[in-house]
């Protein structure tokens, strides 16, 4: 049996820094064939280029989503039957899901996952694909005339409430909303051509997973090149709230 | 303090059993190769487990729909973790397979209900571990066919209502000559249940199919928690 500590070479112990400096060793190789007994001490194991050979202790998303931290919003049956459009100016007169991190939340939004699904088989696909887009200033407080409508569900059941706000707004937004002119991002992974029916196509989830991450006084919103009448579509948008130390957060 | 230091670099091709330090990208972060499988380990130390509810007879609407509470008459697939558990259980993976039959244009989504008691119901599923002879579960399993009843628990309490989670990844349309989708989502821990917590797949409402055949399955990890229980919930 060895000791960690033994394969750890000490460099540098400065008494300017008053600090301990370490170089981490590890010991390169496949490791032990005949596997180890429980509460062994073992070297760092690493493969022939010097990196740590690692192995995951649960699913991916485990931690964050043990700690509470993971939410969705999904919005519900046949709620969207146009979507925002990829416009300078959002118009007034749309369906609209919307995830916002108001002022002063104390956490970083990273999105995780979004998806775009169709309900019915009347209307024709949009042409194009899905977009991502941002707003790069706060919408909570005087962009939206309506409230939140959404409800954001904790991944841990029973978990607490999120900090974000969530907008599912069916009504007229007033001309005078003025919304600013979101950002295009990046595509989302679904894609059609128009006169291909929504049930012949497979939705693929956008695994966006912290590609995006709304600051305090940011929001997110997709958006489409164009739109079809008729058509019906559920949404989901699943995202990490990370709590944030900086001050002014 | 001390403070633990890599170096950075490309690496070498460094021979068996010789001690090397560990190298960093150009950010400072730890280069790490992945060992093998994903969840070999959690397998092999008996804390993975699967249940699943095989062909059924059930049409298109005798399935949870998502409404403000669990139907009491639908088909049930419900995997529920005791209050006494002590084990988190952490979603794995979850299938939905179609057989025949025309399904509901809409799709599956993850719900979540919080409840002290146990349900009861009269058909109970076996679940079974992914490691051959392992141990058994803390959890229930629940499935029946259409039209059993599933009336909560002993004290007549109810369900709250389930909670909308991310979406599977495809939709079912409704026109019959379209092949079904059979669907793996990796839920990869992205649904934990606490203990006194359950989950069903259910559907959205406003859609209809007809002669439906569908099949279920859902895999969990139970993950043991320390004392005392995780911030932010109550029972």
């Amino acid at each position: 049996m060895c000791s960690r500590l033994g394969h750890q070479r000490t460099t540098l112990s400065t008494q300017r820094t008053g600090r301990h400096e370490m170089l981490m060793s590890q010991k390169i190789g496949q490791g032990p064939s005949d596997g180890v007994a429980e509460l062994s001490q073992l070297p760092l194991r690493g493969e022939t280029t010097g990196s740590v050979v690692t192995s995951e202790a649960h699913g991916r998303y485990h931690d964050a989503v043990s700690a509470g931290r993971v939410f969705s919003l999904m919005i519900a049956n046949n709620a969207i039957t146009v979507g925002n459009l990829l416009t300078t100016v959002i118009p007034g007169q749309q369906n609209m899901l919307c995830l916002a991190n108001p002022t002063g939340s104390g956490v970083d939004l990273a999105l995780l996952k979004f998806m775009d699904a169709f309900v019915n088989n009347i209307g024709f696909r949009d042409v194009g694909p899905i977009w991502h887009g941002v707003f790069y200033t706060d919408v909570t407080t005087d962009r939206f005339n309506n409230p939140p409508q959404g409800v954001a569900r904790n991944h841990l059941i029973g978990g607490p409430t999120s900090s974000a706000l969530v907008y599912w707004i069916t009504a007229v937004l007033p001309a005078s909303a003025g919304l600013p002119v979101p950002l295009m991002m990046s595509g989302v992974g679904v894609n059609s051509v128009n006169s291909v029916l929504p049930s012949q196509l497979q939705n693929q989830p956008d695994m966006i997973d912290g590609a995006i991450v709304l600051p305090p006084g940011t929001a997110w919103t997709p958006l489409w090149a164009s739109t079809s009448p008729s058509e019906a579509q559920v949404q989901s948008i699943t995202w990490e709230e990370i709590p944030r130390e900086r001050p002014g957060a | 303090m001390a403070t633990v230091e890599l170096v950075t670099g490309a690496g070498g091709n460094y021979p068996d059993g010789s001690d090397q330090t560990p190298i960093a990208d150009s950010t400072g972060a730890m280069m790490v190769s992945p060992a093998g499988t994903r969840f070999a380990e959690a397998v092999l130390r008996g804390n993975v487990f699967s249940m699943m509810l095989t062909a059924t007879s059930a049409g298109w609407g005798n399935f949870h729909i998502e409404t403000t509470s669990i139907a009491a008459a639908n088909v049930q697939f419900c995997l529920y973790n005791p209050l006494f558990s002590k084990y988190n259980l952490s979603l794995l993976r979850f299938v939905y397979g179609s057989q025949s039959g025309t399904a509901g244009a809409t799709i599956i989504c993850h719900g979540g209900f919080r409840q002290a008691v146990a349900p009861t119901l009269a058909a109970t599923t076996t679940i079974k571990n992914n490691l051959p002879n392992g141990r058994p579960s803390v959890a229930t399993g629940f499935i029946s066919a259409a039209g059993t009843v599933f009336t909560g628990n002993t004290t007549g309490a109810t369900f709250v209502a389930p909670t909308s989670f991310a979406s599977e990844p495809f939709t079912v349309g409704d026109a019959p000559a379209i092949p079904r989708q059979s669907c793996l989502e990796m839920v990869d821990g992205g649904v934990v249940l606490p203990p006194g917590t359950g989950w069903v797949p259910f559907f959205m409402a406003g859609q209809s199919g007809a002669g439906w055949l569908a099949t279920l399955s859902i895999t969990w990890e139970e993950v043991p928690i320390p004392l005392p229980l995780g911030k932010g919930f109550t029972i």
